[in-house]
């Protein structure tokens, strides 16, 4: 769980997005980043779009104006929430997809867009968290854009419901673990932390010895029923 | 021809148009395009080709994941398709679905993205893993390919001005939009070039990463990208994701994190920046592919919106059409996007795995000056 902010920036683990990758202001690669912010004057502004933006009315439907586009719900930003699809994911996956940062998705040929096991069209994180077997759950970080290994994927957008399968845990017991639950569901944001890089890559709390999977499943990777569906 | 597919999604009453009523109506909703039976025709053949790409036990090659999308004339639409790893030909004249650049021959792509042509038969594809741009002739076959790792980091897209001999290719990671021309020498370069490429492949090989594309790197806290590249000045990008040419000649750059599009003339000088942050109309949270059509209007797909905005050639916005979702006429995460000449737009809709098709309705001034002013 995220404890208060303490000042502007300044995340309760140390470390502030300002001195992570996803500061994008930066203009040139040196610590300390302050008096390299460019033009926005700010670091968040690149994924919490700013209501507002001036008003360059469209021309051709005065009659029928518009107002603000609907954007992605997000658990962090009081925004306009969509119906399915939503998610705080969708602004993750708006980035990366290969062309500003990794490709998060990979679709596998072998199953696309699956209905999930709770009924749900989810997506499959292709960015590995398992290592297809390794009980330490160490990472492996070779782009997989082709993979069909279902092992190295896992799904986001589902209700994260463990009264359907035993062998996860309790939706109080993942988030006293320090992982987040939005509107119930798994979305990137529930293992990783897009401010802070205390834990590598992103992540909430540390995966050594596989702690972010073993936050979620019962017994690790190599006997959970929830890798073989 | 006609398009059979979304038949079904709508009926002859209800047509799905952009803007609504008693607004002209200047888009209205074609399809989608996802398998080789939305060509119609029935009892494909194409079974065995359709496994060898995808893996999947099914008897009919469809699209994975789409990138880009390019329409070279009325009966071929491209589709780059990054998770399949080739590109995807939709061939409406003889309905069938045909594979550009699978493994096995010089022009084998690894993860095609941006894709464009010069209007004379030949089709462009960015290949971001291969860090090369790759070139196809008037029946597909492959001609040539250039780049390569000591002259791309990431290309992301690219667009062809012919009668000036300039080919276009947006890299997002040199922050630059690298010109070359038909014989593979590069000419001009847009954008700071300030960073040192040979020193962040150097970097990258250094963290053990074999793949040269800096993830190692990444891993370890560092931007895979050129940092000191990045720029916000007219001129400058900061991720650049997608180039297209106006009939006239100008080149429209996507400037990612800028949020905003920048207009440059041939000779690479900048006319005029469109678009600003926020989420009004007329700002920009994250465009991704643009495309000008033959009356030198500019779309813009927007990732964070989940439409296209449409501006004149001035930056005007003129209207906006699509929204978020997994229905007819609407996007989940939209990428590239494409006009033809006829004003056929269509639209790379990435995680609904289809394109997505429109079409722009020219509508006579007066008679629309005459709706606007009852």
């Amino acid at each position: 769980m995220v404890a208060p902010r303490t000042a502007r920036g300044q995340w309760p683990n140390g470390l502030t997005v300002t001195g992570t990758v996803h500061n994008l202001s930066r203009t040139a690669q040196k610590p300390p980043m302050d008096n390299m912010i460019a033009d926005y004057q700010e670091a968040c502004v690149y994924c919490h779009t700013p209501h507002g933006g001036g008003f360059n009315g469209p021309v051709w439907n005065r009659q029928t104006p518009t107002g603000p586009y609907r954007m992605y719900s997000s658990g962090s930003m009081d925004m306009i929430t969509d119906p399915q699809p939503s998610g705080v994911s969708l602004l993750c996956l708006s980035c990366h997809d290969g062309t500003i940062a990794l490709d998060g998705i990979t679709n596998p040929p072998t199953v696309p867009n699956p209905p999930s096991p709770l009924g749900e069209r989810i997506e499959r994180c292709s960015d590995d968290c398992h290592t297809g077997g390794n009980p330490d759950g160490g990472l492996n970080w070779e782009n997989v854009y082709f993979d069909t290994d279902l092992r190295k994927q896992h799904p986001i957008g589902m209700v994260y419901d463990p009264s359907r399968d035993p062998s996860f845990r309790s939706a109080a017991a993942v988030q006293a673990a320090g992982l987040r639950l939005f509107g119930g569901k798994v979305q990137c944001a529930t293992c990783h932390a897009p401010h802070s890089q205390q834990f590598q890559p992103f992540l909430r709390i540390s995966n050594t010895g596989g702690s972010i999977c073993s936050a979620c499943h019962i017994g690790g990777p190599g006997e959970s029923t929830a890798h073989f569906w | 021809m006609s398009w059979p597919v979304a038949a079904a999604a709508q009926d002859a009453t209800t047509e799905l148009v952009w803007p609504l009523p008693p607004d002209a109506a200047r888009i209205r909703y074609v399809g989608a395009l996802r398998a080789e039976s939305d060509l119609g025709k029935k009892g494909s053949f194409l079974g065995g080709l359709s496994r060898a790409v995808t893996g999947k036990k099914s008897d009919e090659l469809s699209i994975l994941r789409p990138n880009d999308v390019y329409a070279a004339d009325s009966t071929r639409v491209y589709v780059s398709d990054g998770a399949a790893g080739v590109v995807m030909v939709f061939d409406r004249a003889s309905k069938e679905m045909r594979i550009i650049g699978g493994k096995g021959g010089f022009g084998a792509l690894m993860k095609p993205m941006g894709l464009g042509g010069d209007g004379r038969g030949r089709l462009y594809v960015a290949d971001q893993s291969a860090h090369r741009v790759v070139m196809f002739g008037p029946n597909e076959e492959f001609l040539a390919a250039f780049g390569g790792p000591s002259q791309l980091l990431n290309p992301v897209d690219v667009a062809v001005d012919a009668d000036a001999d300039r080919i276009y290719i947006a890299d997002s990671y040199l922050h630059q939009v690298v010109v070359y021309n038909h014989a593979g020498a590069i000419v001009q370069r847009l954008g700071r070039d300030v960073g040192d490429l040979a020193a962040k492949r150097a970097q990258a090989r250094a963290a053990g990463d074999s793949s040269s594309h800096g993830v190692q790197a990444h891993y370890q806290g560092t931007s895979r990208d050129l940092v000191e590249n990045r720029g916000a000045a007219p001129g400058e990008f900061r991720y650049p994701l997608s180039v297209a040419v106006a009939p006239d000649g100008t080149l429209y750059v996507s400037d990612g994190l800028n949020f905003r599009v920048q207009a440059f003339d041939r000779e690479g000088t900048h006319l005029f920046s469109v678009g600003r942050l926020g989420d009004t109309p007329g700002s920009l949270a994250r465009p991704k592919g643009i495309a000008v059509d033959s009356e030198g209007h500019l779309y813009v797909v927007d990732a964070a919106f989940n439409n296209l905005q449409m501006f004149d050639g001035e930056g005007q916005l003129l209207m906006s059409f699509g929204s978020v979702g997994v229905g007819a006429g609407q996007l989940w995460l939209p990428m590239g996007t494409h006009v033809d000449q006829h004003g056929t737009i269509y639209v790379a809709d990435r995680y609904n795995d289809r394109i997505q098709v429109f079409q722009y309705l020219p509508v006579e001034e007066s008679a629309a000056d005459n709706r606007e002013s009852n």
